[in-house]
């Protein structure tokens, strides 16, 4: 069977810098992997270069049996890759269900279902639905970002960092909230984390990125064991 | 390849400037000479505007304005009081230039489209003073009757010696302006501009001086112009207020090139003869010239005459590079001390009472999660950012409310998390700038007997600290071709041309391959060994305690925990904060 | 009674100067770049009216309104031509090019209005008709009272757009945040380009509106669109509620200045209004209606 996602030779260059030296990588359907690594290791623009959000070249970059190196990022968001970006970055003017609403590409009557059901895996959101985004709290705001980002219906959900910043309380209700969208959506993810806790509950397997290039891959539990620090 | 174009570039020019100065003088039509004179005052005009739009960068529309102010203040002191030139030329000048300094001060520190729009404002204004205050200016009217060019009793005639006159200041003009940015001057323009964090934080630049120098040279060019202007054309009214000469000047420099003296001069004569040319055009002139600029906008930015223009810094080598006397300055030995320093941006506290003391000739690492202040440090010590409370001292020198530049001359330099290195500008060059840069000023190079003396010399100086970082023979290199390592060892190597007491580096190694990171480490501890301090934040911990004496750990914006790097990895404070609250409670 | 009639002409002007302003911020918000071509948008309304009007049966051209839907198509094919070749190949250059290819933009329409319809001032016809309407003892111009029930129809619609419809929420979001907004699944372009068909659509509408009034040439577009810049940089940058408001506090300021005193001293005093607010609120320009928070 094809894998979802199946990544070659991954290469990312900026003006200055090339920040992925040849990724591979491949991910089935409905499987979870987490990233690991040292900031500057790469690993925003492995999940930026696969939404195409950063030009990028490569052997392979194909999705759901589709090549997607050249196509827009709208098209692939289009495609079903879901995108949660570092830092959250709600659209902080346009209320949570407005943030929500933006992402939806359905009729307007089944945009009102997929809210609901975004606002039956996060409770917190349904009382906040007319406020603007940048009123709520951090954690609220993280829960926005990957509801936003589901409400695409994807079959891909790229995850950058979405404990940062976050307290463990929250970062415990995210996770829970996380693990029942895993149990319940048939949805493949990309987790980027520095805490590798909340990524080894997440995620059994893991791989660890080292200036640009695949350190190792395996178990979270067995990566972590001494290459993090 | 390149020898030809440069030989051809210096034939052809001569050669070109030579034939049309003959066919001036001896062949062309009066109708032809009044042509060829009113594209002098526009040579004049542009390659004033080049100081603030293109060695600036900053887009005017005020340039319009100071070359009609010019124009109007000859024409009232001519008709209306009998001066003639040698008071009214001054004047014309000195009044624009005035103006430009008046104004400087709210205009200059707006950026991009805010200042384009506050100088539209200045020139609306002035023009409504000229159209409504018809006492002094005519009016609506205009000024009829000003006289021709007389200096001392002695008139000069009009046509063919008008033109002459003209180009005599336009000559003048050329070779001032020459002067002003062929030196170091003009590499700190080049510096300021296509580097603007770097030449403040990391070199000491003032740029704000910079600014209002050019704005003041563009406003007395134009001034200049505009008195040239009303002696050949004898009548003047408020048009020449108008937006009408903005565009033409603004349309001459994007297509001549906004920074080259011939580009400049050629764009005037060739605009001012295309509607002679294009006859046809003639109710279209003036939206033909927008077409031209549009083009010239998209497909040709840096000028359809780019290539009269020398690559700037295709200077040749300077001779006799030897490593004999360069004074070894030695930094001062004094302690880099931070107190309380805190800062909030909206209900964030970035940044909250933050202690530390940095000791001369050491490496102090700097590590901590995302978010927990470290380049908030950094920007609070080199005055990018203004500190809440507390403060930042050197020695006894107060660091804390002083300008970046200021910060960078006392001895505090900086490198930053992307390198903020000038794009098309020599690795050498790029040092060059950062040789005391407290010793470059308009009035050296405007007086020097060579302005190119003291780049020369500062490009010597800048060959010898390449070497010493390795860098030797990218020298002529431009700095956006070096691959990342050396990019980020130019970034120090500019840094330390200043001989600065403390180098602070903001995630250096980010993007190095293990190797670069290595040789990165050795070069940081022989700067140490010579005396400079150095902070440095870094994300590999490893790499950090490996070269660091002392090792700081901030959290939340404070200091968590500070002292030897074996130490201070191994506290649970640290190991939480940095490898994560699971990892803990996993591990 | 003077009051009464001074406040309708203000209200008047100030809702065509709102349709300026907002076109403006719509841009603004888009791209990031000041587009100084809508002075130019507006002169290319009042001019497409103008020339329509020679087209129409007698009977029909002497109502202003019948040309507003030729208006909005007019401009909105400029703003999409402006979008074509002003900004998509120069996005990935810094706004102030942007700046630069407007301003050419601008010459080229300025100039091509003076070569095609010459320099003297030219009128359109009023929207529905010249007359009074008399209210008590009030007499009140009709096509002022049109002007502004114009005007507020579409800001109106401009509102129930941005607010209501998905379209709407896309625009805004693209305006926000353009990256995320393509990981989304929201094409960007298409939304800029739209930026600049409404903007300029609005701006145009403007003219029509405008141009029965103070009479157009095409050398006005300049100080229209310095006019929409201060009315946007008092109401806060990035603001449409601010710049609506911006307009507003422009028109009555120049109506009530000008019959008072002078209307070089009203222009005047607005030129030193934004000097004040540039010199007083450097940074504070930008809108403060978004925070952030940590």
């Amino acid at each position: 069977m094809t894998p979802l996602l199946e990544v070659t030779g991954l290469r990312v260059s900026y003006a200055q810098a090339t920040a992925l030296h040849g990724i591979d990588l491949q991910l089935a359907g409905n499987d979870a992997l987490a990233i690991l690594g040292t900031n500057g290791a790469g690993k925003s623009s492995l999940l930026k270069a696969i939404a195409g959000l950063v030009p990028s070249n490569a052997e392979t970059l194909s999705f759901n049996g589709t090549p997607l190196i050249n196509l827009p990022a709208h098209a692939r968001a289009q495609r079903g890759i879901g995108y949660v970006p570092e830092g959250r970055r709600l659209f902080p003017g346009l209320t949570v269900r407005e943030n929500l609403e933006a992402a939806i590409r359905r009729p307007h009557r089944e945009r009102a279902r997929t809210i609901e059901q975004t606002y039956d895996v996060f409770p917190q959101l349904a009382a906040r639905d007319k406020e603007p985004a940048w009123r709520l709290s951090g954690g609220q705001q993280q829960m926005v970002a990957v509801g936003r980002a589901l409400a695409l219906q994807p079959k891909l959900l790229l995850m950058d960092e979405p404990t940062l910043g976050l307290a463990p309380v929250v970062i415990g209700e995210l996770l829970e909230a996380l693990q029942t969208i895993r149990r319940t959506t048939p949805v493949a993810m990309l987790l980027v984390e520095q805490n590798v806790g909340f990524a080894s509950a997440l995620c059994s397997d893991g791989l660890i990125l080292r200036r640009g290039l695949v350190a190792a891959r395996g178990p979270v539990d067995e990566l972590t064991q001494g290459q993090v620090d | 390849m390149q020898n030809w174009r440069t030989n051809a570039h210096r034939l052809i020019l001569p050669g070109a400037a030579l034939a049309l100065a003959g066919y001036g003088i001896f062949f062309a039509s009066p109708y032809d000479t009044r042509i060829l004179t009113i594209a002098g005052v526009y040579a004049l005009l542009v390659l004033g505007y080049q100081f603030i739009f293109g060695h600036a960068g900053a887009l005017s529309l005020a340039q319009g304005t100071f070359f009609g102010l010019g124009a109007f203040v000859t024409g009232i002191l001519a008709t209306r009081f009998g001066l003639e030139f040698h008071a009214t030329f001054p004047l014309s000048i000195l009044i624009p230039a005035a103006l430009a300094a008046l104004v400087a001060t709210a205009v200059l520190r707006l950026e991009s489209h805010y200042l384009a729009l506050a100088t539209l404002a200045l020139s609306q204004s002035v023009l409504l003073l000229a159209i409504n205050w018809e006492s002094v200016t005519g009016g609506a009217n205009g000024l009829p009757g000003i006289p021709g060019v007389s200096i001392l009793g002695w008139n000069l005639p009009r046509g063919t010696p008008l033109l002459v006159f003209v180009w005599i200041w336009v000559a003048i003009g050329a070779v001032l302006a020459h002067r002003i940015v062929a030196g170091a001057y003009g590499l700190a323009f080049r510096t300021v501009r296509l580097a603007p964090m770097a030449a403040a934080a990391a070199i000491g630049i003032d740029a704000s001086a910079l600014r209002l120098a050019a704005f003041v040279l563009s406003a007395a060019y134009a001034g200049a112009a505009g008195a040239l202007y009303a002696h050949t054309l004898t009548v003047i009214s408020p048009e020449v207020l108008g937006f009408g000469i903005m565009i033409v000047c603004l349309t001459m420099t994007v297509i001549g090139g906004r920074w080259s003296i011939p580009g400049a001069i050629c764009a005037a004569l060739l605009l001012t003869h295309l509607p002679e040319w294009f006859r046809g055009l003639q109710e279209y002139y003036l939206a033909a010239n927008g077409v031209v600029l549009l083009l010239a906008v998209i497909f040709a930015p840096a000028g359809f005459l780019v290539f009269l223009q020398r690559r700037p810094d295709s200077a040749p080598r300077p001779p006799g590079v030897s490593n004999a006397a360069i004074p070894q300055m030695l930094p001062p030995k004094t302690e880099l001390t931070v107190a309380a320093l805190s800062k909030s941006f909206g209900g964030l506290r970035a940044l909250d009472g933050a202690n530390l003391t940095l000791a001369p000739g050491t490496i102090t690492g700097l590590i901590g999660p995302n978010g927990s202040g470290k380049t908030t440090l950094v920007n609070l010590l080199t005055g990018l950012e203004q500190p809440d409370g507390g403060n930042a001292r050197l020695g006894t020198i107060q660091l804390t409310g002083q300008p970046s530049f200021r910060i960078a001359r006392a001895g505090i330099a900086r490198t930053f998390q992307t390198p903020d290195l000038p794009a098309g500008v020599t690795v050498r060059d790029t040092v060059a700038a950062a040789i005391e840069p407290a010793h470059i000023g308009l009035w050296q190079d405007m007086l020097a007997t060579n302005p190119t003396a003291s780049l020369r010399q500062r490009r010597t100086r800048a060959d010898t600290i390449l070497q010493d970082f390795g860098l030797a023979g990218l020298d002529d290199q431009l700095c956006d071709a070096l691959p990342h390592g050396r990019r980020r060892m130019l970034e120090v190597a500019r840094a330390a041309a200043g001989n600065p007491a403390f180098l602070i580096l903001d995630e250096p190694t980010a993007g190095f391959t293990q190797a670069e990171t290595t040789s990165f480490g050795e070069k940081l501890q022989q700067l140490a060994a010579s005396g400079c301090g150095i902070l440095l934040i870094d994300h590999d911990p490893d790499f950090v305690a490996g070269i660091s004496s002392t090792l700081v750990c901030l959290d939340g914006g404070t200091v968590i925990a500070s002292g030897a790097p074996a130490d201070v990895l191994q506290q649970p404070a640290v190991r939480r904060a940095y490898f994560g609250a699971f990892h803990e409670s996993a591990a | 009674m003077l009051l009464a009639q001074l406040s309708l002409n203000a209200l008047a002007l100030g809702s065509s100067y709102a349709l300026i302003a907002l076109g403006f911020v719509l841009v603004l918000n888009a791209t990031g770049a000041v587009n100084f071509a809508q002075g130019d948008a507006v002169m290319a309304g009042g001019f497409i009216a103008i020339a329509a009007a020679s087209f129409f049966p007698e009977a029909f051209n002497t109502y202003g309104i019948v040309m507003l839907p030729i208006v909005l198509v007019g401009t909105g094919l400029l703003g999409l031509a402006l979008s074509a070749v002003a900004y998509l190949p120069l996005r990935r250059h810094p706004p102030v090019t942007v700046f630069v290819s407007t301003i050419a933009v601008g010459i080229i329409l300025t100039n091509s209005f003076n070569a095609l319809f010459g320099a003297a001032p030219r009128a359109t016809p009023p929207l529905l008709g010249g007359g009074q309407t008399v209210l008590g003892n009030l007499s009140l111009s009709q096509q002022s009272l049109a002007v502004i029930a114009t005007a507020a129809a579409l800001i109106a619609g401009l509102g129930f757009l941005l607010h209501a419809t998905q379209l709407g929420r896309r625009l805004r979001a693209t305006a926000q945040d353009p990256e995320i907004a393509r990981a989304l699944g929201i094409n960007v372009t298409r939304m800029i380009c739209l930026s600049f068909i409404l903007g300029t659509a609005l701006a145009g509408t403007a003219g029509l509106l405008l141009a029965n009034q103070f009479f157009l040439t095409p050398n006005d577009g300049g100080v229209l669109m310095l006019k929409a810049y201060i009315a946007v940089a008092i109401g806060g940058w990035g603001s449409l509620r601010g710049a609506a408001a911006g307009a507003m506090f422009i028109a009555f300021f120049e109506v009530f200045v000008a019959t008072w005193l002078s209307h070089p001293v009203a222009e005047a005093g607005l030129y030193l209004a934004l000097f004040a607010v540039l010199l007083l609120r450097p940074q504070g320009l930008y809108g403060e209606a978004v925070q952030r928070r940590a």
